[in-house]
C-alpha cells in the first residue's frame, strides 16, 4: 500500500486456476486422472492438490479457504473431503486445514476430516483441528497411507522443518515432496521449525533412493518426468551450502571438500558426477575407493579399484592397499594379506600396509603374528588404551 | 459468516443485489467488512472497490484494528482471492449468499497477506 491509499499490485498472466494434473504435466497417466492441482500464487500460499475418489483428499490446503471456492463449485461438496496430508507445518502449507473448518460448517457437521501430520509438527496446530472435532493421525516416516483408493508411502524428510514428509507412488513414480525439492529453487532451512542443512541430505538421500519420475512440489509447477533431477540438483545445492561454496566448482573439488567433513556418500556422488564428464578421472575414482571402503561398500570399492587398475600402467600399491581392505570388510583374510604384502613388496615398511596386514592376520586368528608387527602393535595397544580410558570416562559420568 | 456456496455468474448478473465485500488479514477469522449498495460497485474492478474501502476513514475503533493489520499484511503483501490476484470485477469474484432473514447479498471474501513460506534459496548452483 502507498502512502495515498492506492494498492501496488503487479499485473500477472491470468491464474489457470484448478486443473487436472493430466492437463498440467500433458499425460495419460489415469491415476493423474484423480488429481486436481491448483498453483500457489507466488509464495503467498502453498500448492494445493487434491485427489479424488469415493471421499476427497487433500494434500497441503494451503492458508485461504477462499482458494476452494472455485473447487467447490465443481464436483466436490466441503463434507468430501474425508483426509488432509501436510508436508509439514509451515503456515502455507498447513493453516488451509483450519480455515476449511472455520468456514464450512458442513464440514464440521459432517464429522471433519483425519488430519495426517508427521509426529513432530506443531502441537498448536494438532489441537486446534481437534478443537473442530477432527482426528489427528501422527506419522514418523515408513507408513502406507490409503488415500482415495491409492496408496503413498510416507517418507520422512527433515532438512527444511523437521516435520517434513513426502509421499511416493511407486505404481506411478510419483511424489509430493513439498517444499523439500522445488523446481528452481531451494526451500531453505528454517531453524525455527527445526531446520537443518545436514537433516536436508538425510530427507534428499532417502528421497533418492526411490524411482521417482513425478515431482508434485509444495511450490512451482509439477516435473514430468524429470522429477528426479530436481531432487538430485536440490542435493548438489544444499552439498554446496553445507561446505561454504556459493558458485560453481568442479565436482571433484566439491567431493573433496565433502570427504574433509566425513560426508563420504555425498564425496561418492560428486565423484561419479565428475566421471560422467571425465571417465577417467584417476583423482576421482581414487576418491571413491576409500570413501566406499570406508564406508563399508567393500564390493562396490573393488569393481572401482578394478577400474583403477585399469587405467595404471605399472602396479600400484594404492590400489592394493585399498583392495586390501576391501577384502578385509568382506571377510576374506587371506586374500587380503597377499594385496598388503604385494603392496609392502613395492613400498616397503608403508604403514598403512603394515597395520591393515597385522589386522587381517588379528581378524583371521594369527594373534601372534599380527602382534609381530610392530606398527599394528603399537596402533591396537593404542587404540585399545583409548576405548579403555573413554569407558572409564564414561562410567565415571 | 455463512457458508460460501456455489454461483452462476449468469444467475448473479441478472440480479440487484447489495455486495458484501470482506478484506481478512492474514488468517484472521474476521475482516474489514463494507457493503456497497446495488449500483455503487457494477462494472468497476475489485481492486478498484478494495482501494475505496481501505481509503475510508469513519471505521469504528475495533475496525481500525483490523485496518491496521490489513496494512501490516499489505507492506510486502498482496490482495488475494480463490488463489490469485483480484483481477476483474466483483461479479468475478462474488458468491451469492443469504442472511438470516432470507435477503439475498453478494459476497467477496479477499485475503490481504504477506508471503508465508519458510525461505528459500536465491537458486540451485551446483558443481561443474
Amino acid at each position: 500500500m502507498s502512502s495515498t491509499g492506492e494498492v501496488e499490485q503487479e499485473r500477472e498472466p491470468p491464474h489457470p486456476g484448478w486443473q487436472p494434473l493430466t492437463t498440467v504435466l500433458d499425460t495419460t497417466t489415469p491415476c493423474f486422472e484423480k488429481l486436481l492441482f491448483l498453483r500457489s500464487f507466488e509464495t503467498f500460499s502453498s500448492n494445493i492438490y487434491v485427489i479424488m475418489g469415493e471421499y476427497v483428499t487433500i494434500v497441503d490446503p494451503g492458508n485461504d479457504y477462499t482458494a476452494f471456492m472455485d473447487l467447490f463449485t465443481l464436483q466436490v461438496r466441503p463434507e468430501d473431503i474425508r483426509k488432509v496430508v501436510l508436508t509439514h507445518g509451515h503456515p502455507d502449507h498447513a493453516f488451509g486445514a483450519l480455515e476449511l473448518l472455520r468456514s464450512y460448517p458442513s464440514l464440521v457437521q459432517g464429522g471433519g476430516f483425519e488430519l495426517i501430520l508427521h509426529e513432530a509438527a506443531p502441537p498448536q496446530l494438532k489441537e486446534m483441528v481437534k478443537d473442530f472435532g477432527s482426528r489427528v493421525t501422527e506419522v514418523r516416516g515408513g507408513e502406507t497411507l490409503e488415500l482415495s483408493s491409492l496408496e503413498w508411502e510416507v517418507i520422512h524428510t527433515p532438512g527444511h522443518t523437521i516435520d517434513g514428509i513426502c509421499l511416493y507412488h511407486a505404481p506411478t513414480k510419483t511424489v509430493f515432496s513439498g517444499d523439500m525439492a522445488l523446481p528452481h529453487t531451494v526451500g531453505a532451512p528454517d531453524p525455527n521449525a527445526g531446520g537443518r542443512l545436514d537433516h536436508y541430505l538425510f530427507g534428499l538421500k532417502a528421497l533418492l533412493k526411490r524411482d521417482i519420475k513425478n515431482l508434485l512440489p509444495g511450490h512451482g509447477p509439477p516435473v514430468a518426468p524429470g522429477g528426479r533431477k530436481v531432487i538430485e540438483e536440490t542435493y548438489e545445492c544444499v552439498m554446496m551450502k553445507i561446505i561454504g561454496v556459493e558458485n560453481p566448482i568442479p565436482w571433484i573439488e566439491g567431493a573433496m571438500a565433502l570427504a574433509q567433513r566425513g560426508l563420504l556418500e555425498e564425496a561418492v556422488f560428486c565423484c561419479d558426477k565428475e566421471m560422467a564428464c571425465h571417465p577417467e578421472e584417476v583423482k576421482a575414482l581414487e576418491l571413491k575407493a576409500l570413501c566406499l571402503n570406508d564406508l563399508g561398500r567393500s564390493h562396490e570399492a573393488l569393481e572401482v579399484l578394478d577400474k583403477l587398475g585399469t587405467l595404471r600402467s605399472s602396479e600400484n600399491s594404492f590400489i592394493l592397499i585399498g583392495k586390501g581392505y576391501a577384502l578385509l570388510g568382506l571377510g576374506k583374510y587371506h586374500e587380503s594379506i597377499n594385496c598388503f604384502d604385494e603392496a609392502l613388496r613395492i613400498k616397503p615398511g608403508m604403514k598403512d600396509g603394515l597395520v591393515y596386514k597385522g589386522m587381517a592376520l588379528y581378524l583371521a586368528g594369527n594373534h601372534e603374528a599380527a602382534m609381530d608387527i610392530e606398527q599394528f602393535k603399537t596402533e591396537f595397544v593404542g587404540r585399545f588404551k583409548e576405548e579403555m580410558l573413554k569407558k572409564k570416562m564414561s562410567s565415571n559420568e | 459468516m455463512a457458508e460460501p456456496r456455489r454461483a452462476l455468474q449468469t444467475e448473479l448478473l441478472e440480479q440487484v443485489l447489495p455486495l458484501v465485500l470482506e478484506i481478512i488479514p492474514g488468517q484472521a477469522g474476521e475482516g474489514l467488512i463494507d457493503l456497497y449498495e446495488p449500483g455503487s460497485y457494477e462494472g468497476q474492478l475489485l481492486r478498484k472497490l478494495c482501494e475505496k474501502t481501505l481509503g475510508k476513514k469513519n471505521w469504528s475503533i475495533e475496525e481500525q484494528q483490523i485496518l491496521e493489520d490489513i496494512y501490516r499484511q499489505l507492506d510486502g503483501g498482496r490482495l488475494l482471492c480463490r488463489g490469485r490476484e483480484i483481477q476483474g470485477t466483483a461479479l468475478d469474484f462474488a458468491l451469492l449468499e443469504e442472511t438470516g432473514a432470507g435477503e439475498k447479498y453478494l459476497y467477496v471474501p479477499i485475503r490481504a497477506i504477506k508471503p508465508q513460506e519458510g525461505g528459500l534459496y536465491p537458486s540451485k548452483k551446483t558443481s561443474r
